[in-house]
Parts: structure tokens; sequence; C-alpha cells
């Protein structure tokens, strides 16, 4: 997927642009440091110099052009009159994927200036970020809707409170691939800490924080019901940033779908979850000898679709 | 569990609906292996994804079309509609 696309985009030039908030002592400022040669992966220099602007943000003042599509990348406390770092950003090391960022050449934000060339294909990014921090939007979609549903997030992670999630008001392209048809999820959008690795932004196995555990219910005002989706919980686990080979730019899409293993790319995880866990429910469709269903997970619903004349399972 | 309860043929086929080539490739693999237990085995399948919502339905409308050649097969809207019918959740 990943060489495909490589083979029809390699004429592609990057002009990227990011803004970070963040205070910071005097004699003190933020520098850029990446994983492309035009931010220095050296720890001993500064990648990038970033420009302060009033508010505490922290901007590139001229575009960081490159033609890689996607890289790692860290904000860095920078001591000027040492000439020193002070300290990395905390967390697991940032990923850019230009690919998913919308294209600002003719439609910028926050004064940024791009050096755009006649004749060059350029694709000039902006990118507004936390300090030690991503976001996560959680979407769902619920099979049989009513207009008196509502569904709350319940999570496990500090970050993810039990929070009301709010449904899209018209039909969306969401998971395309998935529904073929426009559907109108409900959704959130958490801001969480990203502050937990290994030395200086190095992937930790096992680190706590990476791994997200949460569920959803659905209620129902005017039937009075509650339903919590089938156990075990949902969850996603934060994977590597060293190993991501810009899966996200390669499809074209934000969206991590029906996974539980995602990268934190451009600050941002799109988890879609497809479908609310129902209870477990069958439909024998006798004349084609078939029954359809969901995922049987007791003894009694085995029990069930075997006294309705199943003998054998496919499991896809 | 379903081997304790007399199951015959116990078949994994994963299909993932991430990306459209590969869930073409995987749902017509899998419409391959139902038509094969249903026509050449004579067994009744119980057939299921996770939730049995979209990717399920979706490799019987597969099996209807192409191995059953369902009176509705060249008329997808119509036989999307006919499962629905029988499975209000799909």
């Amino acid at each position: 997927m990943v060489d495909k696309f490589k083979q029809t985009r390699h004429n592609t030039t990057y002009q990227i642009h990011l803004r970070v908030k963040r205070k910071v002592e005097k004699g003190q400022s933020i520098t850029l440091h990446g994983g492309i040669p035009e931010l220095g992966w050296n720890k001993e220099k500064p990648g990038y110099r970033m420009k302060w602007q009033e508010g505490d943000y922290w901007v590139t003042d001229e575009p960081i052009t490159t033609k890689q599509y996607y890289f790692q990348y860290k904000y860095v406390l920078w001591d000027d009159s040492s000439n020193s770092i002070v300290s990395y950003e905390r967390g697991i090391d940032r990923l850019i994927d230009c690919e998913v960022l919308d294209d600002h050449s003719t439609n910028s934000q926050f004064g940024f200036v791009f050096n755009t060339k006649a004749g060059e294909d350029s694709h000039c990014v902006i990118l507004d970020e936390v300090f030690e921090a991503f976001t996560t939007c959680f979407s769902v979609n619920f099979p049989e809707p009513d207009i008196s549903d509502s569904m709350v997030l319940i999570g496990s992670h500090k970050a993810i409170p039990t929070i009301l999630m709010m449904k899209d008001t018209d039909p969306t392209s969401w998971m395309p691939v998935k529904y073929g048809e426009a559907k109108q999820p409900f959704k959130i959008t958490c801001l969480m800490e990203n502050t937990s690795s290994g030395e200086n932004g190095q992937w930790k196995i096992a680190t706590t924080e990476n791994q997200v555990m949460y569920e959803y219910q659905l209620s129902n005002k005017t039937k009075n019901s509650k339903l919590i989706e089938r156990a075990p919980k949902r969850n996603f686990t934060i994977l590597d940033p060293s190993k991501y080979k810009g899966e996200l730019g390669a499809s074209g899409s934000t969206l991590w779908a029906n996974t539980e293993e995602v990268f934190v790319v451009n600050g941002f995880v799109n988890k879609a979850d497809g479908n609310f866990e129902l209870e477990f429910k069958f439909q024998k469709i006798e004349e084609f000898g078939v029954t359809i269903g969901s995922y049987p997970q007791k003894d009694n619903d085995i029990s069930q679709l075997r006294s309705n004349g199943c003998n054998s399972v496919l499991d896809i | 569990m379903f081997k304790k309860q007399g199951f015959n043929y116990i078949i994994l086929n994963p299909v993932s609906d991430v990306d459209e080539n590969e869930y073409i490739r995987s749902a017509y693999e899998a419409a391959l292996k139902l038509e094969d237990l249903i026509n050449k085995q004579d067994q009744h399948v119980f057939l299921h994804d996770y939730t049995g919502i979209s990717r399920a339905p979706t490799i019987l409308m597969v099996y209807f079309a192409l191995m059953c050649r369902h009176p509705s097969w060249e008329n997808l809207g119509e036989l999307r509609t006919q499962i629905k019918r029988q499975w209000s959740v799909a």
C-alpha cells in the first residue's frame, strides 16, 4: 500500500508550518528536533528555532520544506544563553503525516506564509498542537437509530471521563469502505496527556499510559433503557512512532477503523469503532441453509444455535 | 465450545473491511467457504462477525448474488432490502 503511494507522489514538496503554545522562562525558547535533515536530528544542536508570538505561541517563521510526507519530531525547551537543551517535551515522539492534512496554499491560518514556486507540486500544511498532549476522537454507530438515543463514553483512562457523545447532525462519510453510504455516528473528542515514555521520547514497552480501555453506553429516554456493550471492553494501544510507515497518508484517511492498535499522527487519533455491539442475536434463513448473527460468547448462545439447527460455523 | 456442542466445521476466515481491495478479496473468499459448507458439505452454517451488522450480511449478499444466483442477484439494492427484511440490523 505504501509503496504504491510513493510511486505516485515522489515529486511533491511539503511545506510545513507548526504552532504550539508553551510558556517558557526568560532566556529560553522552543526548538524543533525531527527525523529529517531540515530538523537536524541531533541532540546537541537546535534543529529549528521557533519564533515567539503573543499568547505564548511558538511558531515556525519559515515553512519546513521537505520531500518526506511523514517523519518523527519533538518540541524541545532550549536555553539560549548556554545554547543547550533544557528538556525534551515529555511523552512519545510526535509524528506528522502531511498527506492527511488540508492544503493551505491558498487559505493560510495564523498569518503563516508559504514559499510556493510556479510549476512546483507543493503541499502546504499547518499543524496547531498542544504541548505534551494529543486529542482522540472516539466514534461509534448505533445500527437501529432512534431520535431519543444518547450515547455515553465511559473511559478507564484518566483523560477520558464519562462523557456524553454528540451525534453528527447530517449523514457523513465515515468508514466508507465498511458502509458504502453516509452514516450519523456518535462522536466525542478528548484531550489526552502525552507525558509517559522512555528516555527523551523513546518508545517504552508496557507503558500503561499507552493503553486505553473504554466502553460505550446507549440510553433511550423514551424507552427508559440503558444498554452497555457486551464485554470485553474496548481498548486501544498507542504504537511505537518509529514503526510508522505513512499508513494514513497512503490510505488518504485519518481514520483508525476497527483496530486496537493506533499511531498518534498529527497530534490526533481518529478512533472509529464501527457498530455498537448489541446483545447476542441471530436469524435463521431456512431456505438457504444459513443463520446469520453476532459473536456468540457463552455456552448458552451456542446451545441456542445448535437447537436451531446450526451444525457448522463460519467466523469472519 | 462449538466442538463440545456437536458442531462439525468451525471455520475462521477473517474479513477486513478497512481496505477496499482487501475487503473485496476476503469477502469473495468467505462466500466461497460458505458455499462449500452449505452445498458440498450439506451443513447448516452459522455465519457471524463481531456484531452481525455489516460484514456478515455483506458476505451473505455476495453468496446470494454470485453463488446462489438469487432471484434478485442483478439488483443489489433489492437483494439488500430482502436481507434487511429478515435481519433488520443489517
